[in-house]
């Protein structure tokens, strides 16, 4: 895991922050606020509202404290300097000491925190890396230590929630946060504990009441077992919109989805994936020799290069997929280029999310 | 006390990031909590070597300066082929390379990456070599060999000096491939397991079996003579 001052990273964004009164005004309808990192993602809406949905705390079985440790392990892990940053200022803010954030970004073992919190941490690693995939021994560990099953759903939805935003910040590029300067400022360390209950009140307000909702459309089984959380109906939410968009093609979607389930060996987003292009015409033929050789005659040129780089948001340097994202450039509108990113994130998010079937499955 | 755990900790920094470019994290953060990593999994793995042909005569034609300066060109070129198609350097041997693709993280496409690795090494050696041609510095020429197969990956090594690499008869295979380009006169020689993960985009040529030190069986290898671009689909199944 890289340190905050060794992560390199592009000194300019992707695209250029833009103005957009009206999704201004709906992003802080969703969290009471505007997130920073919005202003670049307005031209594709989904991705800016998805990222509003992500911002409002609504855990029902964990703690802040475990949903914010579990975020900066994340984002270490995935080398997102805009959100290692973010969520080092938080954990400041929130009272945690210089001296206990390096402990935990030096080793997890060495740290203060209980037995139950290191061991959540060391499993949301795993999820994160995927490379093998949390077992169900994994799972039944954590029941063994005291948690509930909705808590362990919970914690791997914080998990994967957060290598979404992590990717989607870091193929773009995005600069530091400017909440990460405020810790600082003399005042604001004067003023920290104030400060800490303030926003933890903003965060936690208003717990909105979930409408009742439909689970119908892509990954329907998955959303499913979120149903007890405020999640499963954000989940919904996010997955309709992006598939919904009408910026790239929903073959284009699927053949992302395929080629990141593929890589992470999942086969719920295999399957759902391989449905839709099935839909398209795409043979039995066509499906093998795109698993085996990543083409076939059905591909065209543009979807090489889509395909090209879907692989390589599974795992990555940040440098590195920030320049490929940059020569997607040559291909793709710049609308486009921010969808790809932000489909190919919420791809890798849904790869790793399935992870919860094996574990409900087998609990039954 | 503090001064102590703070020289510490720069210590396991440095160790960190030594060992972050080169090797998984889990492999890292096992060294940093016991010191050593007996982590060792067994995996499919595709493993390229790469040497220049003639380099003894080319290192006594040059004085050291340009040696060293040719040589590390060459082994910048040949490692950003590399890494940009997902290869991991695994080691540099005097004037070759050992190079492997699904070692550090599941690649289910590693053998297509190592071998558009190897064609995108042919071309970066062309270009450089055109380069060196200004210099009036002769050509240099390369051979490749390129196999795939189950290694044991692990941080081998004592603690005055370890790395993180793939050892197995693969190994050894793929530097025997290596040293055939020799004997046929090419540049890029696959094994059978390579060829197998390739489609008809790709113009190999068969070679007839030859035996090699260390193997009972002879050996098939096929050289790569190129890779044709994919004909432009319409999307439909129809080319344009």
């Amino acid at each position: 895991m890289m340190k905050l001052e060794d992560i390199e990273w592009c000194p300019t964004p992707l695209v250029k922050p833009i103005k957009n009164p009206d999704m201004e005004k709906e992003i802080k309808e969703i969290s009471g606020m505007v997130p920073f990192a919005a202003s670049y993602l307005y031209s594709v809406p989904w991705m800016a509202q998805t990222l509003a949905i992500l911002q409002k705390r609504e855990l029902r079985f964990i703690s802040d404290k475990l949903s914010e440790l579990i975020g900066l392990v994340v984002s270490m892990d995935n080398s997102c300097r805009y959100c290692y940053g973010a969520n080092r200022a938080f954990l400041k803010l929130s009272g945690m000491k210089e001296r206990e954030i390096r402990q935990l970004e030096e080793d997890i073992n060495k740290t203060n925190l209980s037995e139950k919190e290191k061991y959540v941490l060391t499993f949301a690693q795993k999820i994160s890396r995927s490379d093998p995939r949390p077992s169900y021994q994994d799972f039944k560990h954590l029941e063994r230590i005291g948690f509930s099953k909705n808590e362990i759903i919970e914690i791997v939805y914080e998990t994967t929630k957060s290598l979404f935003i992590n990717r989607v910040t870091t193929m773009l590029a995005l600069p530091p946060d400017p909440f990460e300067s405020l810790m600082s400022n003399r005042w604001v360390q004067l003023l920290r504990p104030v400060l800490s209950l303030g926003m933890r009140m903003f965060m936690n307000r208003r717990k909105s009441s979930i409408p009742s909702w439909t689970n119908e459309g892509p990954g329907k089984e998955i959303v499913e077992l979120l149903r007890e959380l405020p999640a499963g109906y954000r989940m919904r939410s996010i997955l309709d919109s992006s598939w919904n968009s009408m910026i790239l093609s929903k073959r284009s979607k699927a053949l992302i989805s395929y080629i990141i389930a593929q890589t992470l060996s999942c086969e719920f987003c295999g399957s759902e994936s391989v449905r839709y292009l099935r839909f398209e015409d795409f043979s039995d033929e066509d499906l093998s020799k795109l698993s085996k050789y990543l083409t076939c005659d059905r591909l065209m040129e543009t979807e090489v290069v889509l395909i090209d780089f879907a692989r390589d948001t599974v795992r990555y340097k940040p440098v590195y997929i920030q320049n490929k994202a940059r020569g997607l450039t040559e291909h793709f509108s710049n609308e486009e280029v921010l969808e790809i990113c932000g489909c190919a994130a919420l791809a890798n998010w849904m790869a790793r999310l399935t992870i919860l079937s094996q574990y409900i499955a087998g609990s039954e | 006390m503090e001064k102590s755990i703070d020289f510490h900790s720069m210590e396991l920094e440095k160790l960190q990031r030594a060992f972050q470019r080169f090797a998984p994290n889990k492999i890292v953060e096992e060294i940093i909590d016991r010191g050593i990593s007996i982590h060792g999994e067994k995996r499919e793995v595709t493993i390229l070597f790469v040497d220049i042909l003639g380099f003894t005569s080319l290192s006594e034609r040059l004085p050291p300066e340009r040696l060293v300066k040719v040589l590390n060109g060459y082994f910048e070129r040949m490692t950003q082929a590399i890494v940009s198609h997902r290869g991991h350097i695994s080691k540099f041997i005097g004037d070759g390379i050992m190079a492997t693709f699904g070692s550090t993280e599941t690649n289910p496409w590693q053998a297509l990456d190592a071998v558009w690795a190897a064609l995108a090494m042919r071309k970066r050696l062309r270009e450089y070599n055109r380069e060196l041609a200004e210099q009036r510095i002769p050509p240099l020429s390369i051979g490749i060999g390129i196999h795939k197969g189950m290694v044991i990956a692990g941080v081998f090594g004592s603690t005055e000096r370890m790395e993180y690499t793939v050892v197995g008869d693969v190994v050894n295979t793929a530097s025997r491939i290596e040293g055939l380009t020799r004997n046929f006169k090419t540049d890029i020689l696959i094994s059978e397991s390579v060829r197998d993960s390739l489609d008809d985009r790709f113009e190999v040529e068969a070679f007839p079996p030859v035996a090699v030190k260390g193997k009972a069986e002879k050996i098939k290898t096929w050289t790569v003579k190129k890779f044709h671009e994919k004909k432009i689909g319409r999307g439909d199944g129809s080319f344009q």
